[in-house]
């Protein structure tokens, strides 16, 4: 009985031990010299090799930091950043998709970076001009760093189409809606065995039908702005619009839509893929991004992308989709920005940090990336870090489109809104309820899957009681405050 | 022996139809994930998925474990080692927390009872849990957050409770006038006559510590330190990203999506060795939910 009462009583003084010690720990992350990056994805050997022999030796000789990295899965990186920083967990830098900034100011998840960009910078900003920092600006203040700078006029406007199949179907080019209808048809009948359009593609119809550029402004896709008349609109009250909605009915009659793109409209890069659909919406250099993945279920896929309207004028409406923050619990904010600065500091740095010593994974030949194993996918995330004065192109990169990347913003203009973050905060109500007759009752209009003529009535009527148009008012309201502080761009 | 009227045998022949056709409605999901995970993955994708494997191969297998073998395995002995040590743990304190509560003489009983009936209906919330298991008890990237989180079930409590309950407390009087102590009564007389509560309890904790992949999400960085299902979930999880629609195209066309049959070959690595014990020790699942159910 003795010896049964001393084990329960060890047994429980262990537990309580432990869950002590476990107290009473240091704590974690306080080293002035570690640099603590919170990076979605999935950790590799190759990646931890990476950074622990490779770059942070030299990180740690020439400027006095390591990194570490915390790797946070693809599917829980956003809700696991929003409850590591609202715990105050030491994280030093990380990732994010540049339209969230104003949120993240919101939530006080960054902090103003002005003075730390000044003081460790010097490198970074020769190849980030203030034009792409403006983008990570709130209120005047910079919050975040608009890491990915590299030609990006007509973003999301262009159609990445299977050139394979055009080809295969007696046709060279792809400049209007109608061109793109007589695609899907004649693949259709040729080729029975593929699914369609992987995508509605919405923004680059709106490229088409509009008289003007529609340059989207505000949370969701609720309120545009016109680049020539100068002032916000109800998206959904836009001829264009209406016309990008009577198109999609046309397809969606004619049988050349499937149900799946309006049910799983966010699946469309999966889609295209999976070899089997004929296009996606697009940006510059999205078919060298997909066409491994699409190659290895289409083993004869090829991929062009298309401008619909090519003459209208193009318009750099986004500075880089991606932005890089510093959050308050940050133990070592400056760390954070010389490792940046390191890495921008030369093209060397650059490549090192995306492939890895010279000579390893890769060799430069003739001013290209020459592979040593083709599926290597790097290290750090090229469109993370990329940046047009560094990026190489890889030697299976055809000269078309280096040239075509090279002058491809030549003659574009920019937007007005590039650095224009609208504060939802006066309207958030509105913004929820408009947002869900967005999405319950013009998605379906918009990807042509109900009768334009009978729904389109109906949902706007709810779109005017839910607000939308005090809500286009705000909009317009911040607009001018910030025209007034920044001018116009063209 | 009583020989069964027309009408007996009518309803037992279709209690009988009924209650196998719901077996085959219930056995048939899972049929069909072990025939696609031994299919030829080309063929499903073409064909889709069928109760009889498609070409029947092993390349799923081969392809995890050669190029996840090492981590698997060693995800398996995380979670079997938090399972055993977890298990242990949560009897040790829901046993004896159950016990002393189930005395009627132990002072503030009730109250001690409303402190963790109060956890049940509300709790902090996501983010203070987070902050005290991080900040305070510097969990991160420890085995012990593996386990410490969900050491301690109420609701378990509450149901072993009832069953201490239901010992005559005469039977403790009886052993406190031969002189022994609570200790000694909870282990040789409480203990043992609750071997049900003990086992459905152990059970549900066990299967608790063996499906937990969200407190190695919250606290754990360390490959090393991944339990099995955390590990697989990394794996699944891809597909819910992209839908998600927030990841950029340039890291959605490097994010590797597995395969038809690499997903369900996952499902059976993780569900196997649940379904190999399970029916050794339905029959205690049972008894302890009935015997649960009822207080006289």
């Amino acid at each position: 009985m003795k010896k049964m009462k001393k084990f329960l009583v060890l047994c429980m003084a262990t537990v309580m031990a432990v869950s002590t010690l476990a107290g009473c720990g240091a704590k974690k992350g306080g080293s002035s010299d570690k640099v603590v990056i919170l990076y979605p994805g999935e950790e590799t050997d190759s990646m931890s090799d990476f950074i622990n022999n490779k770059l942070n030796p030299r990180l740690k000789s020439e400027v006095g930091i390591e990194v570490e990295l915390i790797y946070k899965g693809w599917d829980q990186y956003w809700e696991q950043k929003d409850v590591m920083l609202a715990a105050n967990q030491t994280i030093d830098l990380y990732w994010d998709g540049l339209p969230d900034i104003s949120t993240m100011v919101n939530k006080s998840q960054c902090q103003p970076l002005d003075d730390l960009i000044k003081d460790n910078c010097p490198d970074m900003l020769k190849v980030i001009p203030k034009s792409q920092l403006a983008g990570g600006v709130v209120n005047g203040k910079q919050y975040g760093i608009p890491s990915a700078y590299a030609p990006s006029s007509c973003m999301f406007q262009l159609v990445c189409v299977r050139e394979d199949l055009l080809e295969g179907v007696g046709m060279s080019d792809i400049k209007t809606a109608d061109d793109l209808k007589e695609y899907a048809t004649k693949v259709a009948e040729q080729y029975p065995d593929m699914k369609g359009p992987a995508d509605i593609i919405f923004k680059p119809l709106t490229r088409y039908f509009a008289d003007e550029q529609y340059t989207w402004c505000a949370y969701a896709d609720s309120v545009v702005y016109g680049e020539d008349t100068r002032k916000a609109y109800d998206y959904y009250e836009t001829d264009a619009f209406k016309e990008v909605a009577k198109f999609n009915q046309s397809m969606y009659e004619a049988g050349l839509y499937k149900d799946e793109l309006t049910t799983n409209y966010n699946e469309r890069d999966s889609r295209i893929q999976q070899g089997t659909y004929i296009w996606v919406e697009g940006s510059l250099g999205k078919e060298n991004e997909i066409i491994s993945s699409v190659r290895a279920n289409a083993p004869e896929a090829k991929l062009k992308s298309y401008l619909l309207n090519p003459t209208a004028d193009k318009y750099i409406t986004a500075c880089g989709g991606e932005v890089l923050c510093v959050p308050y619990s940050a133990a070592n904010p400056a760390g954070a920005m010389k490792f940046l600065n390191w890495m921008y500091k030369d093209q060397a740095n650059y490549l090192f940090c995306l492939y890895g010593p010279e000579g390893e994974n890769y060799n430069i030949v003739d001013g290209r990336i020459e592979l040593k194993d083709p599926s290597f996918e790097g290290y750090f995330y090229e469109w993370m870090f990329r940046n047009a004065n560094y990026t190489l192109f890889t030697s299976d990169t055809s000269e078309d489109f280096i040239e075509s990347y090279n002058s491809w913003d030549d003659n574009a203009k920019t937007s007005d809104v590039i650095a224009f973050h609208f504060d939802n905060s006066n309207v958030k109500e509105i913004e929820t309820a408009v947002n869900e007759v967005a999405q319950k009752e013009f998605q379906p209009i918009e990807c042509g899957y109900v009768d334009f003529d009978t729904a389109y009535p109906v949902a706007l009527e709810h779109l005017k009681d839910a607000g939308i148009d005090e809500y286009v008012a705000e909009v317009q309201r911040q607009l001018d405050e910030f025209f007034k502080t920044n001018g116009y761009q063209h | 022996m009583k020989r069964r009227s027309a009408s007996d045998r009518a309803v037992l022949i279709f209690a009988y139809l009924f209650i196998g056709f719901i077996a085959v409605v219930c056995l048939y999901p899972l049929v069909m994930v072990l025939s696609v995970s031994f299919s030829d993955n080309f063929l499903v994708t073409r064909d889709g998925y069928s109760v009889i494997p498609r070409n029947f191969t092993f390349d799923t297998y081969t392809y995890i474990f050669a190029h996840s073998g090492a981590r698997i395995l060693k995800s398996y002995m995380v979670t079997i080692c938090i399972t055993i040590i977890g298990t242990l743990l949560s009897m040790i304190i829901t046993s004896m927390i159950s016990f002393a509560l189930s005395i009627r003489e132990l002072k503030y009983r009730n109250a001690i009872a409303f402190f963790c009936n109060f956890t049940i209906i509300f709790s902090a919330g996501l983010i203070p849990w987070y902050y005290v298991c991080v900040n305070w008890y510097h969990m991160m990237d420890t085995y012990g957050a593996l386990v410490i989180p969900s050491l301690f079930s109420v609701w378990n409590m509450f149901l072993m409770r009832t069953y201490f309950s239901a010992v005559p407390p005469s039977l403790y009087e009886s052993a406190k006038l031969d002189g022994a102590s609570y200790y000694r009564i909870y282990w040789s007389i409480a203990i043992p006559l609750c071997k049900t509560a003990m086992l459905t309890v152990g059970l549900m904790y066990a299967l608790c510590y063996w499906n937990d992949w969200w407190n190695a999400l919250m606290f754990v960085n360390d490959r090393e330190k991944f339990p099995l299902q955390y590990f697989l979930y990394n794996i699944l999880s891809n597909i819910n990203a992209i839908s998600s629609g927030r990841v950029p195209s340039g890291a959605a066309a490097n994010i590797k999506l597995p395969s038809e049959t690499v997903k369900m070959a996952v499902t059976v690595i993780v569900i196997g060795p649940v379904i190999f014990l399970y029916p050794f020790i339905q029959k205690y699942f049972v008894d302890g939910i009935m015997s649960g159910a009822v207080k006289e």
